[in-house]
């Protein structure tokens, strides 16, 4: 529904940190699913011992991967794939991720997000991500805080963090 | 590929990383660490073009290397992460900056619980600023 190139038009993460590789479904407002594939070639994997037995994705990329599902879905109305103009989405907090498998190369992550609430300034969204029909992550809470790219350069610290407070004082 | 520096890229586990986390372990499941970002590293071409800044997830990266050391220093059989029960972003991280971390473990019924608090210092010192709390969660991992 949305392949790679959409992806880039809505989102301003581009290689190596862009981990969604096709929207499936999108109902701006309320879900969406998509799926990133995982594969040996990742960057995370170069440089690991020869033969090394650990070759399980790390949940912190999974998490990313899932938070940009998110953030395609908090954003589908109105998108910035420019983060030097106009409204940036960031990371505000998280809540409640649960990991029930490892996910490793050849397994295709289906991310599903759920808009929870959408405030001025952030959006509380929730979901689960899947391989094989089977949970492997589950998200209890995900707060994206929209912040003007001007007001966001280095020494104008914290201010993502104000945005989050005022979404988790509000939300659930 | 390579690291910052030039050297072939070398990693004892899968990581968004390439320059490391230097952990040191204290008494008590206690542990520090450092982590200077290079503004070489690779992910931050694409987070974002023009305008790098360390993703959140990695603050979390931080952390959970410099928990995973203090709990698996005390544990005889594998674990591995079982949730982020918390993370609370509060400021941000940009090319130069090095990061502090201070985590404590505990050990609970099926686990350890660990809570992370994460400063960042700008190049040539100064303050440090606080930019992330985080809260993990560890279970027993594949034997």
């Amino acid at each position: 529904m949305i392949d790679s190139a959409g992806i880039q038009r809505l989102l301003p993460h581009r290689h190596p940190m862009l981990l969604i590789d096709e929207v499936l479904e999108a109902t701006a407002g309320e879900s969406l699913v998509a799926v990133k594939a995982v594969t040996a070639d990742e960057p995370c994997y170069a440089g690991l011992p020869e033969g090394g037995a650990d070759d399980a994705y790390p949940p912190t990329l999974l998490v990313e991967s899932w938070c940009q599902a998110a953030a395609l879905l908090a954003c589908l109305d109105a998108p910035n794939p420019d983060v030097l103009t106009g409204r940036v989405a960031l990371f505000g907090g998280i809540a409640g991720l649960r990991f029930s498998r490892p996910v490793r190369p050849g397994d295709l992550l289906v991310h599903r997000a759920r808009l929870v609430r959408l405030f001025d300034e952030a959006a509380v969204l929730s979901g689960t991500s899947e391989v094989d029909g089977v949970t492997v992550l589950e998200v209890e809470q995900v707060v994206i805080a929209f912040r003007e790219a001007g007001e966001f350069a280095p020494g104008a610290g914290g201010a993502d963090a104000e945005a989050a407070r005022t979404a988790s004082g509000h939300g659930r | 590929m390579s690291d910052p520096q030039g050297s072939p890229i070398r990693r004892d586990h899968p990581s968004p990383l390439v320059a490391p986390v230097l952990v040191e372990l204290g008494s008590a499941g206690r542990a520090t660490s450092t982590f200077t970002l290079d503004a070489a590293e690779p992910l931050l071409a694409g987070h974002y073009p023009g305008f790098p800044i360390f993703p959140g997830v990695c603050l979390v990266e931080c952390a959970h290397l410099t928990a995973l050391g203090a709990v698996t220093a005390g544990s005889a059989t594998p674990v591995e992460l079982a949730a982020i029960e918390s993370a609370r972003f509060l400021g941000p991280v940009f090319p130069g900056d090095t990061v502090h971390t201070q985590t404590v473990a505990e050990a609970v019924q099926d686990g350890w619980r660990c809570r992370a608090e994460l400063a960042a210092e700008a190049p040539g010192g100064g303050p440090r600023r606080q930019v992330a709390v985080v809260r993990l969660r560890y279970g027993a991992g594949p034997a």
